[in-house]
């Protein structure tokens, strides 16, 4: 197809001017001749070679049939492989795999094979009629696009920005491309073509007519943004633009907003280098561009539900570990409401993702797979009312079945895979499908499929030189409701209320009385990632780029915003800032941590958000058997500010040193006591590049690590100082798991270890220091070794998230504006 | 206007494939109650546009009948002895027995204030009577010939009686309240059911529902009498109104009563987690036991649960085995939205305003109040036909407005609706509510809607400037829907629309000497305030008693239409009766005790 593509100057504005349409191509059965000389020659070869070539070799040479066959003869075997019993078909006589074929037929093989092949291929298209007489009676029509399958390190890592900090996953040749049903085979025709580009994520308006999708036109010289086209006239608008910047994943909002991912939060994930995306607000225009989400690393494939809601999978790990934390959340389109979906506190599924709606039921299907992984995997309708974690909501398709709930790193990567499910209704979907997956040869091309959830199966199109992906059904339907948002972005603040602290899971077996406080705590992400640590823990291994300390310290730069009151029925009703990513942790008496929040929760301007208790089971409903509480009766508190304040980055340095100056030192000093308390920067770690000092080394019981680098881990096990690990579990921990109240060392010091005059305010400071897992640098660029060049690279995707941070600023205002106009 | 029957032809399983012919109707129809004649020939419907008792023959499949009456129907049971028991109006209630096969009045009864229910006792000659606004439950002998019928008895019950369900050999009678009736500031508050001894006619114990209760619509007794099931919401009142996900406000609950220990086994939610099961109206069981079907009216649809799956649930939970993963103690049951998933249904009528459900042998009949249809549906929701239908009440703007009003699909979710709070026609709830357009941590009692727009300022603190605004902000910040400008003028023309009904403290329609002796304390002390025709100045003012969060806040002067209905009182509802209200919003005058209770008595006169 020859398009001319008009870009109008300074304008985002885009024309698809005298579009010379191809004719449509029809994916029909053809040749059938020549399938079955194909067939039988594969057959044959492999048979002939089977006894004498290598295991490896054989391997290949089977998925080179797989290839030659799919490629050429796509639906016919199809047909074949489905109706037999394994991928691998090259095992019995060439007749008893078509008799058994057959049977499935009801049909009884003749001797002439060929004669018999007919007659199964004729059974095979008058399935295919009955199969998709439902389907294809109204002529559906579907989008999807052609790229080349994302094969990330991690499933999420497909941004491909033209300044990325690190990997780069960017394959060019890509095609926006239309099917029609014609009776029961598919045409296509194509929208759009780039040789040198990648189109992705279309999404269908309300309307039926209007197309938003992402287009990356040139490596280096252009990022994914976000484009809508009335695919009647071809007319084409530029919602999205800056170098430097990638949105992706754009969906229509109830009221006609957008809602998509942007890399304009400026920030780099924590066990890696590259950089992540957070969800972004703004009009069908693209003016107001509003963050909406203020997450530490990834969220992804943002879908809205029938009720307004939009669901997306979020990479959640603060304070454990980042293998088995991708589980899918919610929001309300402006941004309130964000809270779990399904598998927050779960280590199955690793990952669920690409959800998407089944018409008229209240659940979803979702791609299941792994984190070290492509986006493709296993495929799940997920009923979050059947229960919230591991297995207990999640259904494998198809045929239906219930999965284990594995602990599986690069879950998923196994037989046919599946991506980017269409669901139609309760039985049918469309979807991205390679029957053969890791069984052919590499890069894996799926084709569209309409399937139903017993596994019945037909293939719409295929192309044998590109992935054909993100079917959407190209159909008018109903406008999800429009919730009223009750954002007000004049206000800085919103409100928590909590019913009851003891009512939730976290806090099992903990009497009530116990908890007097929470503890209000912000994170704060890294720019960029210089130097790395190495965790591990239950939770796996991992890397900390640009680490905020040793090896299984605190993933983030924590800042301690203060306390707020709990009161004795467990209630507490409070105000914080919004916009900003806080977690929370109940603290006992002496302060100290009972239970911490793994992962962070953020409010919207105005915002109130109410939850039962410490994590109580999303499926329970608030608690009738109480009168008014304690919170409701006194009103809104403001937060008391903790001892570090004004709020800044909790710093080793800043804070603890001096009190070890002041009281240890004098004996801690290396050589009178060998355990050395003193705070010169003089151990400087290659691999973190950090200048850490003894006295943290020491208190953290750091080793240097022989896992994938020689850098200083601490052992946050220890019984003098332990603490939750970065890489603990991704599941519930158990109250006074780890922290100060486990910590010797406080008990120590409380009972005044060595006659020192130290004081219980400066006790607390470690104790909090230790509940906040022992971080070392309050600034990510604090007690670095990095050289001038790593400084600069810091430097630049600093002042770059700087820039949208303004840019952003200026849009808020600008929106709240158009308020009052 | 001509409405023209539209009939769905279908074939519910194990039914016969019924042909029907089009006809038309162009009356207005808006069945409400139904009620399956026992002897299996007839159901009989309430058809509430034009006060009529329908009688639809389901053999021929049409309706063999119909009766019309002076005054709205309220409700309707089956007597033994092949009549059906009628009880129509309100100041001028009756009892009247209906002739099934010539649908005449056989005879009638006068009773008291709304009657609301009815159930005989041994026989078709003792019937009990429930007076809804007289908190009463009446004793009726010689009710085989209701003209010659006397009220033997005279029970006090909870706050306005509903629902009589007999059992224990009809030894007892379970009295349905439907509204709490405590002060909203006490803990705990909620309907509270009435357990009947027929014998004695005494009240021999009582049932308290979860805090929260409120709007108890309906209950069925099984066909072994080992439990009832009685449908209700529970309201969330206690935390701020700031979100409706997962039930924050409002669920929507069905109690299971152990009708052979007198106590309440527990409460389980309709709802799922993720979408509400509104305003639960009516409630039936399968001929066979084994299912229970609820209308829910806010959400058109019937909700089948499976009844022995959830005895199985409730049993096992009860010997510590919780067979949903959200669950962790038998006590939590109440407050688990995940409890019933997988063995409760929702079948969608397809019309608007399920109010009525009745179990028939091969699905269930449903009543669709405002899109006036009766319809079976199958047993399993598959299928749905149309048997009766009329001029829907939604064709008008009050209809459409009466609809919205009642509408749980128009706000978030589908968790509740405005009836939610203001039931029973846009009145009161019993319960204080946390709105935030005044600030947080600081409820409020739940205001009549009566008269709302004739009386801006609206809320109690007058914070809204009149009813359209209040309307509005309703729809937004309650029901969460960004669609107000949609709804918003035909919930105004619904409830300007709305009539007070007169007080049951009347005699003869008039004040009573008592209250006319209180009118004189009224002008004296009250009338400043409480001026015009509706009691209020439309002012606010700083009151004594104001504590806490609202200690400086004016509030403003109700109006006092009906406010013999509208416990309980203050701005907080602080005060559960009218003699309370007085002892703290007394009049400046120094009254005696029995001066006090003639004030009393025409407030509530008004």
């Amino acid at each position: 197809m020859k398009t001319r593509i008009t870009f109008l100057l300074g304008g985002v504005a885009l024309f698809l001017s005298s579009c010379t349409q191809e004719p449509a191509r029809l994916h029909a059965v053809a040749d059938t001749e020549g399938f079955k000389q194909c067939l039988l020659a594969n057959y044959d070869g492999i048979m002939r070679d089977v006894s004498v070539i290598s295991q490896d070799s054989l391997r290949r040479r089977i998925g080179d049939a797989h290839k030659e066959l799919q490629g050429n003869y796509p639906i016919l075997y199809d047909w074949w492989l489905q109706d037999g019993e394994q991928v691998n078909w090259f095992t019995d006589s060439f007749a008893s795999q078509l008799s058994n074929r057959m049977k499935k037929h009801q049909l009884t093989s003749e001797a002439d094979v060929n004669k018999s092949l007919d007659t199964y291929i004729h059974a095979c298209v008058k399935r295919r009629e009955a199969r998709l007489a439902r389907f294809s009676k109204e002529t559906p029509e579907v989008v999807f696009t052609k790229f080349r399958v994302f094969r990330p390190s991690f499933f999420a890592y497909t941004e491909g920005l033209s300044d990325a900090r690190n990997e780069r996953c960017y394959l060019p040749g890509t095609e926006l491309a239309r099917l029609k049903m014609d009776g029961v085979w598919a045409s296509e025709t194509s929208i759009l073509k780039d040789s040198s580009g990648v189109i992705r994520d279309p999404e269908v308006h309300f309307d039926g007519k209007d197309l938003l999708f992402s287009w990356k036109k040139s490596l280096e010289e252009d990022d994914y943004h976000i484009y809508e086209m009335d695919l009647a006239s071809g007319k084409m608008k530029q919602l999205t633009s800056g170098l430097g910047f990638a949105d992706i994943e754009g969906i229509y909002l109830p009221n006609d907003d957008i809602l998509f991912n942007s890399t304009r939060c400026g920030t780099s994930v924590d066990c890696w280098y590259t950089e992540v995306s957070n969800l972004y607000t703004c009009n069908r225009e693209g003016n107001y561009m509003r963050r909406l989400g203020f997450d530490q690393v990834h969220t992804v494939a943002p879908a809205l539900l029938s009720d307004g809601r939009v669901v997306y999978t979020r990479w959640d790990y603060n304070d454990r570990g980042q293998v088995f934390t991708q589980p899918l959340f919610q929001m309300n389109p402006d941004g309130t409401g964000q809270a779990e979906y399904y598998g927050l506190n779960s280590w199955f599924p690793t990952t669920a993702t690409h959800p998407r709606q089944i018409p008229g039921t209240r659940k979803i299907m979702a791609t299941v797979t792994g984190h070290h992984s492509p986006q493709h995997g296993k495929l799940a309708i997920i009923d979050p009312e059947a229960g919230r974690d591991e297995n207990q909501g999640v259904m494998f398709v198809a045929p239906m079945r219930q999965p284990k709930a594995e602990r599986i790193d690069s879950y998923g990567q196994y037989g046919e895979q599946f991506q980017y499910p269409e669901p139609l209704n309760e039985k049918e979907f469309l979807v991205s499908y390679s029957p053969t997956g890791y069984d052919a040869p590499q890069p894996m091309y799926f084709g569209i499929y309409w399937m139903t959830t017993d596994g019945e199966r037909e293939l719409l199109i295929a192309d044998n030189e590109n992935s054909c992906n993100q079917p959407r059904l190209l159909a008018k339907r109903e406008r999800p409701f429009e919730r009223a948002t009750t954002v007000d972005y004049n206000q800085p603040n919103g409100v928590y209320y909590m019913q009851n602290v003891y009512a939730g899971n976290g806090l099992e077996g903990v009497e009530p009385g116990t908890i007097k406080q929470l503890r209000v705590v912000e994170l704060e992400f890294r720019s960029a990632g210089v130097g790395m640590a190495f965790n591990e823990g239950k939770g796996g291994g991992s890397h900390a780029s640009s680490p905020v300390g040793v090896g299984n310290a605190a993933w983030d730069i924590k800042k301690v915003h203060g306390t707020v009151d709990v009161y004795a029925d467990g209630s507490a009703f409070f105000e914080v800032p919004a916009r900003m990513p806080l977690y929370f942790q109940a603290l006992d008496s002496n302060g100290y941590v009972v239970q911490t929040m793994r992962s962070w929760s953020t409010l919207q301007p105005g915002e109130v958000q109410s939850c039962v208790g410490c994590h109580e089971h999303k499926n329970r409903v608030p608690l009738t058997d109480h009168a008014t509480s304690v919170a409701m009766n006194k009103g809104i508190q403001s937060i008391t500010p903790s001892v570090i304040n004004p709020i800044v980055g909790f710093s080793f340095q800043e804070q603890i040193q001096p009190i070890l100056d002041n009281h240890c030192v004098s004996c801690h000093d290396g050589s009178k006591q060998k355990m050395s308390l003193t705070g010169d920067l003089k151990v400087i770690d290659q691999q973190t590049k950090r200048k850490y000092s003894e006295a943290y080394l020491n208190l953290t019981h750091a080793r240097k690590t022989s896992q994938w680098n020689d850098s200083w881990q601490g052992n946050a096990e220890h019984p003098e100082v332990n603490w939750v690990s970065a890489m603990s579990e991704p599941t519930l921990l158990k109250p006074y798991s780890a922290g100060a109240a486990t910590s010797n060392l406080i008990t120590r010091l409380k009972k005044g270890h060595g006659n020192t005059k130290i004081t219980p305010e400066e006790i607390d400071k470690i104790a909090l220091w230790i509940d906040l897992l022992v971080p070392f640098v309050g600034d990510y660029k604090e007690a670095n070794n990095w050289s001038g060049d790593e400084l600069k690279f810091y430097d630049y995707y600093q002042s770059k998230r700087t820039e949208a941070e303004a840019a952003e600023k200026e849009a808020v205002r600008a929106y709240m504006q158009s308020l009052t106009l | 206007m001509k409405h023209t029957m539209k009939y769905t032809f279908s074939l519910l399983s194990g039914c016969m494939l019924i042909v029907t012919s089009s006809c038309t109707n162009s009356a207005v129809f808006a069945p409400e109650k139904l009620l399956a004649d026992p002897n299996g020939a007839n159901i009989f419907l309430v058809d509430n546009s034009g006060n009529k008792l329908v009688k639809f023959d389901r053999n021929t499949r049409k309706q063999s009948g119909a009766l019309q009456l002076s005054e709205a129907v309220n409700n309707l049971a089956a007597a033994a002895d092949g009549n059906v028991w009628v009880l129509t109006g309100n100041a001028n209630g009756k009892l009247i027995k209906v002739n099934p096969n010539s649908m005449k009045e056989e005879g009638s009864l006068s009773l008291g204030y709304t009657p609301s229910a009815v159930c005989e006792v041994g026989n078709s000659n003792v019937v009990w009577v429930a007076q809804r606004h007289n908190n009463e439950v009446w004793k009726i002998e010689g009710a085989a010939n209701p003209a010659a019928a006397k009220v033997a008895t005279k029970v006090t019950v909870g706050r306005e009686p509903i629902g009589l369900l007999p059992y224990a050999d009809d030894a007892k009678i379970l009295v349905l309240n439907n509204l709490p009736e405590e002060a909203a500031t006490q803990f705990p508050t909620a309907s509270t059911l009435d357990i009947l001894d027929t014998q004695n006619g005494k009240v021999m114990g009582r049932i308290a529902l979860p805090n929260g209760t409120t709007d108890v619509k309906d209950g069925v007794v099984d066909k072994q009498g080992d439990y009832a099931y009685v449908v209700h919401l529970i309201a969330r009142y206690q935390l701020p109104t700031n979100q409706l996900d997962r039930g924050w406000m409002m669920t929507n609950a069905m109690s299971v009563i152990d009708l052979r220990g007198d106590s309440l086994l527990t409460t389980v939610l309709l709802d799922t987690p993720q979408r509400g099961a509104a305003n639960p109206n009516d409630i039936a069981i399968s001929l066979d036991n084994n299912m229970l079907f609820v209308a829910l009216a806010g959400t058109h649809e019937v909700c089948a649960i499976d009844r022995n799956a959830m005895h199985e649930r409730i049993e096992s939970s009860r010997e510590g085995k919780h067979l949903v993963p959200s669950l962790k103690s038998f006590d939590d049951i109440p407050n688990d939205a995940g409890f019933l998933h997988g063995i409760r249904e929702f079948y969608p009528t397809g019309g608007k305003g399920t109010r009525g459900v009745e179990a028939a042998t091969n699905g269930v009949y449903v009543a669709d109040y405002f899109s006036g249809e009766f319809k079976c549906m199958a047993p399993d929701g598959s299928a749905t036909e149309v048997l009766l239908s009329g001029t829907p009440l939604m064709e008008t703007v009050v209809g459409k407005g009466d609809l919205y009003f009642h509408d749980a699909t128009i706000a978030f979710q589908a968790w509740q609706s405005c009836a939610s709070c203001h039931p029973n026609g846009a009145r009161v709830d019993g319960l204080n509510w946390d709105l935030l357009n005044d600030g947080m941590g600081n409820p409020k009692n739940t205001k009549s809607l009566l008269l709302a727009h004739a009386t801006p300022p609206c809320m109690i603190t007058g914070i809204r400037k009149d009813a359209f605004v209040a309307v509005r902000s309703g729809i937004k910040y309650i029901l969460f829907s960004n669609a107000a400008e949609s709804y918003g003028n035909e919930i105004d023309a619904y409830l300007q629309d709305l009539q007070p009904l007169p007080s049951p403290y009347l005699v003869d329609g008039k004040l009573s000497e008592k209250a006319l002796r209180g009118k004189e304390h009224f002008d004296k002390n009250c009338a400043t305030c409480h001026s015009g025709s509706y009691y209020t100045d439309g002012k606010q003012y700083a009151v004594s008693w104001n504590d806490g969060a609202d200690k400086e806040k004016a509030m403003d002067v109700p109006a006092l239409v009906e406010v013999w209905r509208t416990a309980p009182y203050l701005y907080d509802g602080r005060a559960a009766t009218m003699d309370e209200v007085l002892q703290i919003h007394g009049p400046a005058e120094k009254l005696s005790n029995d001066q006090l209770s003639e004030l009393s008595e025409y407030v509530l006169s008004l």
